[in-house]
């Protein structure tokens, strides 16, 4: 047995004596070197390829990025987005309440209405609300039975731009209502009682206690969710109301500048993300107070 | 006057809490049997007995936080969880309840400071935003509460900051700062590491020498034996002892009394 062991530094030093072999080896570096190497010869390969490519119309993204037929698609889009956002966070706290409810009856209209909403495609719904009028000439508010009340063609109601706002909305609603709901989860029963304990009523203590603690994890599905909205403003194209895309498919149809056009579209899509993007960041940073991580 | 059984050495005076024949089922499970207590003003009242024998319960009871089946519950001449209407009775609103809330502090195993205000900004809540104190004088009762509890470099910090003594005595600070005519802590110390039950209970003997009338569940029976004026034994949602701290301590009347003291002999003799 013992012509195995080799006298090695190993056998002779205590475990707490030996070197420590630090990870110099110019081997390693090497390696790392060779690899940035390739990656940076990839990227390039491909920039250059996509810049001298006569296909893309630099000049024509630069034309189009800035042109005024663009830039109001670029504001319908901001209009839908926003409006949908604030009537989806309200509804979806309402959502979120009523699927909370202790009422089960409440509760199951709550459930209800969120199986619909997340189970029908958003393409769907919105191509339902623009063509309603053929289901539905009339609208308004009234009596039921009698023609008590104010009524009006559907189809003046629910202009294409309306119909796409209502379907976004309350698809949106849905949605933020599950992610509200996660929210007012996460806050500790025990902070509740502590707030009740101290004389708050049920509502105080909502408005200072559960609220501003349901925000520190809303905010990130928040940003998500936001982010997706922008997104689905774009299938509003399909009923041509004028946003960014529907703009950018007109242009294209016309010239024939189809990937460049995407470009441009996508751009815009890039640089409202990255303010979504920005927001998202400053909210966090006011919710953080007295998180541990 | 009437039969409420008196201990010689307290005074004869209608007590701050009566409870009265309290009954409370979970189900099947009776949680709360028949159980009659006083608390007087200025006393030190200890709930002590083995895990689920209803000293919690009971505590919640005192404050309307947990309703009950049966029986009553008097705080400084209000009746507890419910309004008297034309002879009959119907359960408070929450609004009523918070009202009534403000003259009784708790302070919870769990320790609950809000986790999203510093230490100042949890004191001050109560105040500021229930009872509508200016925020200047609120801060400024604030900042002596926390120099009692022995808080005063920490007004700033966030409960996520501090130890969970410090939190605890924070917690304390946080319930005295609506000046409660009752104080109920629930078993305040048992969530704490053994090393850090010592400063919160130096703060609950600091706040019975100044005179507060306190409810204490606790399974700490040094404390309950030396802070303690009248000690309350519960057994299986009963009462099955009351009386001075001496007589429960030295002479338990109740086999099973005595057989929960021995098994926490241990936690007496240090």
């Amino acid at each position: 047995m013992a012509h195995i062991a080799a006298k090695t530094t190993d056998d002779v030093l205590p475990l707490e004596d030996r070197p420590v072999l630090a990870r110099t080896g110019r081997a390693h570096t090497l390696r790392g070197g060779a690899v940035w190497a390739i990656a940076l010869a990839v990227l390039a390969y491909c920039i250059w390829g996509i810049a001298t490519n006569q296909a893309m119309r630099w000049d024509s993204i630069a034309r189009f990025l800035t042109a005024p037929i663009i830039l109001q698609g670029v504001l319908i889009t901001i209009a839908i987005a926003f409006c949908a956002a604030v009537f989806g966070l309200f509804g979806g706290l309402v959502v979120a309440l009523m699927r909370m409810s202790q009422n089960p009856l409440i509760r199951s209209i709550a459930i209800g209405y969120l199986g619909l909403f997340r189970a029908v495609p958003l393409l769907v719904q919105i191509l339902i609300w623009y063509n309603l009028g053929t289901f539905l000439p009339r609208l308004g508010l009234g009596i039921p039975f009698t023609d008590i009340g104010i009524f009006g063609d559907t189809n003046a109601i629910l202009s294409p731009f309306v119909a796409c706002l209502v379907a976004l909305a309350l698809n949106q609603a849905a949605y933020m209502g599950e992610i509200i709901r996660g929210g007012l989860l996460s806050v500790q029963p025990g902070q509740i009682e502590a707030a009740i304990a101290l004389g708050m009523t049920p509502q105080k203590a909502f408005r200072r206690v559960v609220a501003p603690q349901a925000a520190r994890s809303i905010i990130p599905p928040l940003g998500n969710d936001m982010i997706n909205l922008l997104k689905a403003t774009s299938l509003v194209s399909v009923v041509g109301v004028g946003d960014l895309m529907t703009r950018a498919q007109g242009i294209y149809a016309s010239n024939y500048q189809v990937i460049p056009l995407l470009i441009v579209a996508s751009i815009w899509y890039l640089i409202l993300t990255v303010l979504i993007t920005f927001v998202q960041t400053l909210l966090e940073r006011r919710f953080a107070a007295g998180a541990t991580r | 006057m009437n039969h409420i059984s008196v201990s010689p050495n307290l005074p004869l005076e209608p007590a701050l809490v009566r409870v009265r024949s309290l009954s409370k089922n979970f189900g099947a499970n009776r949680v709360l049997d028949n159980v009659n207590l006083d608390v007087r003003q200025g006393e030190v009242r200890c709930l002590i007995g083995p895990s689920g024998s209803g000293k919690s319960t009971l505590l919640r009871c005192l404050n309307g936080l947990t309703d009950f089946d049966d029986g009553a519950v008097v705080l400084d001449g209000t009746r507890v969880g419910y309004a008297e209407r034309g002879g009959a009775l119907r359960p408070w609103t929450s609004r009523e309840a918070a009202f009534f809330r403000r003259r009784v502090g708790l302070v919870s195993q769990h320790v609950n400071l809000f986790s999203h205000r510093t230490v100042i900004e949890n004191v001050i809540e109560g105040p500021v935003q229930v009872l509508g104190t200016p925020r200047a004088e609120a801060v400024r009762a604030a900042s002596e509460l926390l120099a009692r509890v022995g808080l005063s470099d920490k007004h700033d910090s966030y409960p996520s900051q501090l130890s969970g003594g410090q939190q605890q005595r924070a917690a304390i600070a946080r319930a005295l700062a609506m000046e409660p005519k009752v104080m109920l802590f629930d078993e305040a110390t048992s969530a704490l590491d053994p090393e850090l039950v010592g400063e919160v209970l130096n703060v609950m003997q600091a706040l019975a020498r100044d005179g507060m009338t306190m409810v204490v569940v606790t399974h700490e029976m040094r404390f309950a034996e030396e802070v303690g004026d009248t000690i309350a034994v519960m057994d299986a949602g009963r009462v099955i002892e009351d009386g001075t701290a001496a007589d429960v301590f030295g002479r338990p009347t109740n086999q099973r009394t005595a057989d929960f003291l021995k098994d926490h002999s241990g936690f007496r003799r240090q």
